[in-house]
């Protein structure tokens, strides 16, 4: 096992490796100076840009590039974002409010969407099945924008219950929670319908396969051969959906954090490749990436937990 | 009973009358982007405007004047009014009871490290410019600054002098006014720094600092002080005890939220919950019947380039080209219908320029024989029947056959949805207007700027801009600054010897000195302009504001120069 983990984290390096010189690349390559403004003399842009060693040859900017990471675990300071802070800084200033509204919305999401596939499948092909299954295709085809905003209108104009935007200096977590809901709901519907809509197919595939029927003919009811052996056999694939929604958390939503100005990581990326801070931007693409890779370990490890053919045929 | 019900009834009453009494008043606004620093050396962005007029302070202010129809200067750190020595030398004393937040002295050293440290070599601050070169120009301030010229320039030889612990002097490359002196001196760049923290965010090298850049690293100095700071949604300021001119400002807090989505503004708008609106062009029809909504000429003139270098295209060196493309934009249309409510314009020196100087160039004699010229051809230029004749001529000059047809290519961002409108709308008009012979097809980029693209390709005939020049609101020729050669980053490839030189005579000390020749001198710059097609005016923008009627203003109208004076203005409940 010891050498499974082992393995999967090397190629986890190997690629985020790969990833880094791919986005510096490419975003350098990016035909703009960073400090172009037209309020700004040339003098003072060349100047900056030498500063930078924007001026030197692209494989010495990626050799200063390496090197900072690597020595000094540096990714370099923001030029116009945040001037002066240092990227990380600025990354992992943005992460709480993500994850505070990721986390509920998790947290509301998993039982809704397990509670909404269960019951879509035990009752399947009657009218809570035909409910849900309509619930689930608007949730999933309509994005979650159109949601947010309609939430917005209805309730917080409309029906003025909820503030129109995420109180980031709330007095007191009641407040906090409050300006929170529409958010949360709005980024909720999606994942719940997903959820949903996997159980319902695993839970039916399940339902009706061999083992079911002689759990009934051993003597369970139909509610305990649900419950011990189907619901239980079908939540194993779900934990493949799950599993990035949790790491997920971090990566924020970039449409429903600008509806309610919530100041997260959502615009953070495309705020930064439209400024031109090219520290920012590769910082933004290697700290999504490695969030990624995290996710595909955690679940290449469960699997290899789960499942021991896995990491054996790995081993092979 | 009924004695119990009357006591109860009085005291909710005294209750309600102490609390409307006692409310705090905060008014309510907001920024569609937050500022990305609070170090105003080193930021260009307007955003941060707001956080250093209400908690920055420079030398001096302008204020509502007694008529409520324009505006004066006040000495702010500046205890008076500038105080002309020779035709070159100013003074300008200091009040003694200026002091930081924190209650540390604000002095002659305080302004002379701020103003050292916007102009230091070393940190190249992008806002430098704006001390060195803005109403006034200061001897020696952007040699220092650049370190440009051959031997280098000492801050000692830099017009700028300590004089003593209350007096500093200032030295000018020209004869200035006072109001100059005074203007040169409001702008944010030239707020006070605070040396401690601005020392302790400098690296090593002494290249730059992170003042500024977190609350903790920056000290408000102005009739606010900056209270909480939650990057990208909300500043709040509340008053400054420490500050000495309480008398001109009167709310107790300001809340100003970061509200990027234009539907959430106006949501909040609509609640109540923010004093002031500026409906964009999708929100506009909304308002544009509301008693409420005011309007003003921006400092952007929205324009196209041309191309002069296109390999692809036979005309692209013509001027007869140029000029027939000039009048076959039908720039009401464009204005009103596409650009939503705003004012076509076949010229190109904004509505806002001069108004530093005393009169808007648009309202003076020599502004206006300009637009006279130019509605003689049509309405805003537009004139297809002309826009035929040079077409024709063009096709003479440059020998290419009647029949041939021409595909023109205009570049923009995508993502400028005002612009890709008219690109459409273009498609369709010019092969009307050029019957057959002139096509426009689109090109679009996005991520990268215009003078990015335009450095990867010749391949394109117009291009879409929206530079505006800050200087122009005192010097009105300066809005043509970016059109010339010495410009590095120019936007634009041709290049006009006459408009240059008219250019450098409008830029000279002669005529910077005599603003009613300056006015002339624009003229002819701007006719030359004209003539040559350095690139053709479309739509002049006007800004839309509305404020909240409980929000009392300093000014009854939009003064140039001054704007609506929010930060001076009251809540009346």
């Amino acid at each position: 096992m010891f050498k499974y983990i082992l393995g999967r984290f090397g190629a986890m390096l190997l690629t985020l490796f790969l990833v880094m010189t791919l986005s510096f690349w490419v975003i350098r390559l990016m035909p703009m100076s960073i400090f172009e403004n037209p309020e700004v003399s040339p003098e003072v842009q060349h100047k900056l840009e030498e500063r930078m060693h924007l001026h030197e040859p692209m494989i010495v900017q990626y050799y200063y590039f390496l090197e900072g990471i690597v020595l000094r675990g540096d990714f370099g300071t923001s030029v116009k974002m945040r001037p002066g802070l240092e990227v990380f800084s600025i990354i992992m200033e943005r992460i709480p409010p993500t994850m505070v509204l990721n986390f509920f919305s998790l947290l509301i999401s998993i039982p809704l969407g397990i509670i909404a596939g269960t019951v879509a499948a035990l009752k399947r092909n009657r009218w809570p099945d035909h409910l849900i299954s309509f619930l689930i295709v608007i949730f999933i085809s309509v994005p979650s924008f159109v949601f947010a905003s309609l939430l917005q209108y209805l309730l917080t104009f409309v029906f003025p219950v909820f503030p129109t935007l995420y109180n980031a200096q709330a007095p007191n977590v009641w407040a906090a929670f409050h300006s929170m809901v529409l958010p949360v709901v709005a980024l909720s519907l999606n994942p719940i319908a997903t959820i949903a809509r996997y159980l319902r197919g695993e839970l039916i595939e399940t339902l009706s396969s061999e083992y079911m029927v002689l759990a009934r003919t051993k003597g369970l009811t139909q509610q305990e051969a649900t419950w011990k052996h189907a619901f239980r056999n079908s939540l194993v694939p779900i934990a493949n959906t799950i599993i990035p929604m949790i790491t997920g958390i971090m990566g924020g939503s970039l449409v429903i954090e600008k509806l309610f100005s919530v100041p997260g990581e959502g615009g953070l990326l495309i705020d930064s490749i439209l400024a031109g801070d090219h520290f920012l931007t590769v910082a933004l693409l290697i700290f999504y990436s490695l969030i990624s890779l995290i996710t595909i370990l955690i679940v290449d490890i469960s699997y290899g937990i789960i499942d021991p053919r896995i990491r054996i045929g790995g081993g092979k | 009973m009924k004695k119990a019900l009357a006591f109860v009834i009085m005291l909710v009453l005294a209750m309600s009358v102490f609390a409307l009494a006692s409310a705090e008043k905060t008014v309510h606004l907001y920024m569609a982007s937050d500022t990305p620093t609070l170090n105003q050396h080193n930021s260009v962005e307007t955003s941060l405007d707001t956080p250093v007029s209400y908690c920055g302070a420079t030398l001096y202010r302008a204020v509502a004047d007694e008529t409520r129809l324009n505006y004066e200067y006040i000495g702010e750190i500046a205890s008076d009014l500038p105080k002309q020595i020779d035709d070159l030398t100013w003074e300008i004393p200091l009040r003694p009871e200026a002091k930081w937040a924190n209650g540390d002295p604000i002095n002659a050293d305080t302004v002379m490290y701020s103003f050292k440290m916007l102009l230091d070599p070393n940190l190249a601050n992008q806002m430098a410019d704006f001390l060195s070169d803005f109403s006034i120009t200061i001897l020696n301030a952007k040699e220092y600054s650049k370190q440009t010229s051959d031997a280098p320039v000492a801050w000692e030889d830099v017009g700028i002098k300590k004089i003593d612990d209350y007096t500093i002097q200032i030295v000018t490359t020209s004869p200035v006014t006072q109001k100059d002196v005074c203007s040169h001196f409001t702008t944010r760049a030239v707020a006070m720094v605070y040396e401690p923290l601005y020392e302790q965010g400098m690296n090593e090298t002494r290249t730059s600092t992170t003042y500024g850049s977190v609350p903790e690293m920056w000290m408000s100095a102005g009739p606010y002080k900056l209270d909480s700071w939650v990057h990208d949604s909300v500043q709040t300021y509340v008053r400054n005890e420490n500050y000495w001119l309480p008398e001109y400002f009167h709310y107790d807090s300001v809340d100003v939220r970061v509200i990027r989505d234009m539907n959430a503004r106006v949501e909040l708008w609509e609640q109540g919950a923010l004093d002031t609106l500026s409906p964009d062009i999708n929100t506009i029809e909304t308002y544009i019947d509301d008693p409420r909504l005011v309007e003003f000429s921006s400092i952007t003139v929205f324009h196209i380039d041309v191309n002069c270098k296109n390999p692809e295209n036979p005309l692209t060196a013509s001027l007869n080209y140029r000029k027939a493309l000039y009048h076959a934009m039908n720039r009401e249309v464009i204005a009103k219908s596409i650009f939503g409510y705003q004012q076509p314009s076949g010229v190109y020196v904004n509505g806002q320029a001069g108004m530093f100087s005393g009169q808007i160039y648009r309202d003076s004699d020599a502004g206006k024989a300009v637009v006279e010229r130019v509605e003689s051809w049509g309405p805003a230029g537009y004139n297809p029947e002309l826009a035929r004749e040079y077409l024709k001529k063009a096709y003479e000059e440059c020998g290419v056959p009647e029949d041939t047809v021409i595909t023109l290519i205009m570049a923009f961002d995508e993502s400028d949805l005002a612009w890709k409108a008219t690109a459409e709308y273009l498609m369709e008009e010019f092969p009307v207007i050029f019957e057959g012979k002139i096509n426009l097809a689109i090109t679009t980029y996005a991520g990268i700027s215009t003078t990015a693209f335009k450095e990867t390709t010749d391949v394109w005939d117009l291009s879409p801009n929206d530079w505006s020049r800050s200087a122009s609101r005192t010097y009105p020729y300066s809005c043509f600054y970016y059109y010339r050669r010495a410009y590095e980053s120019h936007p634009n490839n041709y290049f006009d010897d006459e408009f240059e030189a008219q250019y450098d005579v409008c830029d000279s000390d002669e005529v910077k000195a005599d603003y009613a020749r300056m006015l002339e001198e624009t003229a002819k710059l701007e006719n030359i302009y004209l003539d040559k097609v350095i690139q053709i005016p479309m739509v002049q923008e006007i800004s839309y504001q509305m404020f909240a009627d409980r929000l009392e203003l300093p000014v009854d109208t939009y003064v140039p120069g001054f704007g609506w004076g929010v930060i001076y203005g009251d809540i009346v409940e």
